[in-house]
């Protein structure tokens, strides 16, 4: 999956409009990311990259870019 | 005891209770002696006892009682003395093994009969094998996975949970993990507390931005008959519509809990000392109330999640999450409920002799909940 299919997944998933997402945010800033979001967000990196994200990196991520480095590197491992 | 006060208004119903039957140290007494001695007592799970000759210390009735495995999987409940010179037998909350006072070094059996006697000079063993000099025990049964005690019970445990000991039983054996055990004194006396527990008119102004913002409006408790002197009931919660898909899953998740599905909050009052009760099947709250003093009670809170099949690590990893949370909900509620129940008993300590309160069409079920308290008082009363 490449970072633009990775963020256009996260706007679906947070109800946001297409293109809402670039990479840049931090999660802080993006008021869609809450409580359930990032349930959600465990739930579509397992949907989409077969891998259970591990929860202690979760919840040390600040912005988008380290969603999909945690995704990325994970599968990569 | 009050006795049931004339009634003026004709939709109204009598408050069958007055202040002093909640801060009176008499009435207390009384209680111990009618309701609290005869009547069967939640007390803990099989799985506090899970090896053999395992045991725990719990407190009924101003009484502490240890509850144990003996051989095989039965169990027995022994008051907490050595009937030797009067020393508690255990003083851990729980442990494992024989019973033995460290006083004398006595051990008793599985019967609570002497088994060794050091120290006898010459005395023979059989001497000290006596009833007398025996471990006084109650009576102990199980629902399920449940265990109830009772010093003088009126009739057999499944006949005092009646029809709803087929749904206790089912229920118990899907717990599945403890995910908090807690608990604290509530400056309160025990009926206060039950009764808060068995009405909700109380939700809008005690718990606006949790339970009230839940449940469909107006609020109906569909009582089940035939449990007395228990009172169970439901109620059915606002429909959830425009679910966003995560949340429907974890829906979908709690869905196949072994424990079978109930709508809304499902509760039951197990007179007279505990209650359990879960909202949409998603968090079980078994608690136990024993009375201190007539304005404070011990309460003792288990949270459980029920057993649930097939689970994949990210539907785990989703409960991780999803679970602290209602979690938290539930304490939140148990507080607003403490707070509630102390406050109450302020203003009973309060309350003139002969205000006589009243319960509003609401409240239907605690006045069944006082009718059986006196039923149960003048049966203690006459026996």
């Amino acid at each position: 999956m490449t970072p633009t299919e990775f963020y256009a997944a996260l706007d679906e998933m947070l109800e946001l409009d297409p293109g809402t997402i670039t990479g840049n945010e931090r999660l802080e800033d993006v008021e869609a990311w809450d409580s359930l979001a990032v349930i959600s967000f465990i739930a579509l990196v397992d949907e989409k990259f077969d891998i259970l994200v591990e929860t202690e990196k979760l919840a040390a991520a600040e912005s988008v870019g380290d969603l999909y480095a945690l995704a990325t590197r994970q599968k990569a491992a | 005891m009050a006795d049931t006060r004339p009634n003026n208004a004709s939709t109204l119903a009598a408050n069958r209770l007055g202040p002093g039957d909640y801060t009176d140290p008499a009435i207390l007494a009384a209680e111990r002696a009618h309701i609290f001695r005869r009547h069967w007592h939640f007390v803990g799970l099989d799985r506090d006892l899970a090896e053999p000759e395992s045991w725990f210390l719990t407190k009924v009735a101003g009484t502490e009682i240890i509850i144990q495995r003996v051989a095989g999987d039965g169990l027995r409940a022994f008051v907490n003395v050595c009937p030797h010179r009067y020393n508690a037998l255990v003083n851990a909350p729980n442990g494992r093994g024989r019973l033995r006072c460290g006083y004398h070094l006595w051990s008793f059996d599985d019967n609570g009969l002497a088994a060794q006697v050091p120290l006898r000079a010459g005395v023979a063993l059989e001497a000290c094998q006596t009833a007398a000099l025996s471990l006084r025990r109650w009576s102990v049964e199980r629902c399920g996975a449940l265990i109830f005690v009772a010093e003088q019970p009126e009739r057999p445990l499944a006949a005092f949970l009646g029809p709803l000991g087929a749904e206790l039983a089912t229920l118990s054996r899907g717990l599945g993990t403890e995910v908090l055990r807690f608990s604290q004194d509530i400056a309160a006396n025990w009926k206060v507390i039950l009764q808060n527990t068995v009405e909700f008119d109380h939700a809008f102004g005690v718990h606006p931005e949790t339970f009230a913002a839940m449940v469909e409006r107006p609020l109906h408790l569909v009582p089940h008959d035939a449990v007395a002197p228990h009172i169970a009931y439901h109620t059915r919660m606002k429909p959830r519509d425009g679910l966003k898909p995560i949340e429907r899953r974890i829906e979908d998740i709690f869905a196949r809990s072994v424990i079978p599905q109930a709508e809304g909050y499902t509760h039951a009052t197990l007179f007279p000392s505990a209650t359990i009760g879960t909202t949409a099947n998603r968090i079980f709250a078994l608690i136990r109330y024993q009375p201190l003093a007539p304005d404070r009670t011990h309460a003792e809170y288990r949270l459980f999640i029920s057993q649930i099949t097939g689970l994949t690590a990210v539907e785990q990893a989703i409960l991780d999450r999803v679970v602290p949370v209602d979690v938290a909900f539930t304490q939140r509620l148990l507080e607003e409920d403490r707070q509630i129940c102390e406050s109450v008993q302020r203003g009973l300590s309060n309350a003139p002799a002969d205000l006589a309160g009243i319960l509003m069409p609401g409240e239907s079920l605690v006045g069944r909940f006082q009718q059986y308290w006196l039923d149960a008082m003048r049966a203690g009363a006459l026996t």
